[in-house]
């Protein structure tokens, strides 16, 4: 069974609208780790152990960028280890599935970015995030690049909200609920 | 931040001092407990309040982990050669704090007070209470038949596996003052890594206690004991593999099945899977800055 490392930073959605910006990024936590709790063992990697979902275990984020962050969760793995990002609120483990059974890949967020990884060696990690960083990801090592709808639909504004709607997970889908 | 610790001894001890080095002068609670208090030579000794005295007053010896720095044991020895009882180990510095104790309580003092009365004498800024001033004794029952805590744990060396455990006096033991008005005011509750059965048990056995913390309005999060699946100290691991079935972080949160929100684990423990949140760190407190950092991550869970 993989282990499933979700990195969350309390502070990383400037984009969301004000009134529900924290509960969003703690309810697409929670959908992310709903999914992934029925693929493996999850580690989240956070700035705010106070939010860590039950059925994780929480680590505190060393704060050297999403990077060190991810490096802090693999190094609890032995064996095949996923990235998954907390902003993925249409993830599910069938999708997370598909993602481990890919062997070395990566899913590419429409702007070129990295959504998620799959390491059947961790070692292989390299803290390469940003801009562009799917391509370095695959100049860095031979990773295949899947197509996973469920995993490209990253969440940045409250337009990408509306327009993933029927597909969020409950959490997410709840909290947009309450706030329509 | 008012922070109330449930807390044994050792390891708890230490866990307390690293929470009283962070937080401000006066906002932490540490209620103690009692159920292994034993009767020595006339004398009423109350190991864990103790040791969270000496801990939190600097006096305890670090590395033994129990008992004051500098000890001996000249009285002890003479006691056994008058044919005195001399299994349990009271240091010659110790035994002040016994006789201290011991003729306060014969006096009618109750535990409670003669605690707070001891801890002034070193202007500690911790609120130490014993959890209840009634009589609450923990019994290990085991192949070799039932025992108190102490002629188990120190007498036979606690080498009989453990059966059961249970509080004697518990049903009917009420919290000492102040301990329910600490919890109420509480802006976090936290239970130290102590072993669940034999320290935190009798204490949470005060049905008061229990309910009040079932019922609390803020966060409770337990650190567990164990390290890698093991007792740092003790016997845990042995008597979770008895009673519980198992030594991970879901057999020890179960054992705070409905007490707790989250359970700190260590690295060693981690990726795990429990009825609560799990945290992992690093538990193992080597040194006083370990400590400290112990402490800031478990506040960090319990307030964010």
């Amino acid at each position: 069974m993989p282990v499933v490392v979700v990195p969350y930073r309390g502070d990383s959605k400037r984009r969301l609208p004000a009134s529900l910006r924290a509960a969003a990024a703690v309810a697409m936590l929670g959908d992310v780790v709903a999914a992934a709790i029925q693929v493996g063992s999850v580690v989240v990697v956070t700035d705010d152990l106070s939010v860590v979902p039950r059925g994780a275990s929480g680590l505190a984020d060393p704060g050297e960028g999403q990077g060190a962050a991810v490096a802090a969760g693999l190094a609890l793995v032995e064996g095949h280890a996923l990235v998954v990002n907390a902003d993925l609120p249409c993830a599910t483990a069938d999708a997370i599935r598909r993602l481990a059974e890919a062997g070395l890949a990566l899913v590419e967020a429409p702007d070129g970015t990295t959504n998620a990884l799959s390491l059947p060696d961790p070692s292989v990690f390299a803290p390469l995030y940003g801009p562009g960083s799917a391509a370095r990801f695959r100049a860095h090592a031979p990773f295949a690049t899947v197509a996973i709808p469920e995993l490209e639909a990253d969440v940045d504004s409250g337009e990408d909200l509306e327009r993933l709607a029927s597909r969020l997970g409950a959490r997410t889908r709840a909290l947009l609920a309450v706030h329509a | 931040m008012r922070v109330v610790l449930l807390s044994g001894g050792g390891g708890g001890a230490r866990f307390a001092r690293g929470l009283a080095d962070v937080l401000p002068a006066g906002d932490l609670t540490v209620v103690g407990n009692v159920g292994d208090d034993v009767e020595i030579l006339g004398l009423h000794v109350s190991p864990d309040l103790d040791s969270l005295l000496y801990t939190l007053a600097g006096l305890i010896d670090d590395e033994r982990g129990w008992g004051r720095a500098g000890e001996t044991w000249s009285a002890l020895g003479a006691a056994g050669e008058w044919g005195g009882e001399d299994w349990f180990r009271l240091g010659d510095l110790d035994l002040g704090i016994h006789l201290v104790r011991t003729q306060r309580l014969r006096e009618g003092a109750p535990l409670s007070e003669v605690t707070a009365e001891l801890a002034a004498r070193r202007a500690l800024a911790t609120s130490l209470l014993p959890a209840t001033d009634d009589r609450l004794r923990t019994l290990v029952e085991t192949p070799a038949g039932t025992f108190p805590f102490q002629e188990w744990y120190v007498g036979r060396g606690h080498r009989d596996e453990v059966t059961a455990v249970s509080y004697e006096g518990g049903s009917e033991a009420g919290p000492a003052p102040g301990v329910l008005d600490a919890l109420a005011e509480a802006e976090a509750i936290l239970l130290a890594p102590s072993n669940p059965y034999l320290s935190l048990g009798p204490i949470v056995a005060v049905q008061a206690i229990r309910s009040a913390i079932v019922s609390r309005r803020v966060r409770c999060v337990a650190v567990s004991p164990l390290v890698g699946g093991r007792s740092v100290t003790g016997p845990l691991d042995r008597m979770l593999r008895r009673m519980a079935g198992g030594t991970t972080p879901e057999h020890v949160a179960r054992s705070y099945d409905g007490l707790i929100d989250v359970l700190v684990i260590d690295e060693a423990d981690a990726p795990a899977e429990a009825p609560v949140p799990l945290v992992a760190t690093q538990t193992l407190m080597r040194d006083r800055a370990a400590e400290r950092r112990l402490a800031e991550t478990v506040l960090g869970v319990a307030c964010g």
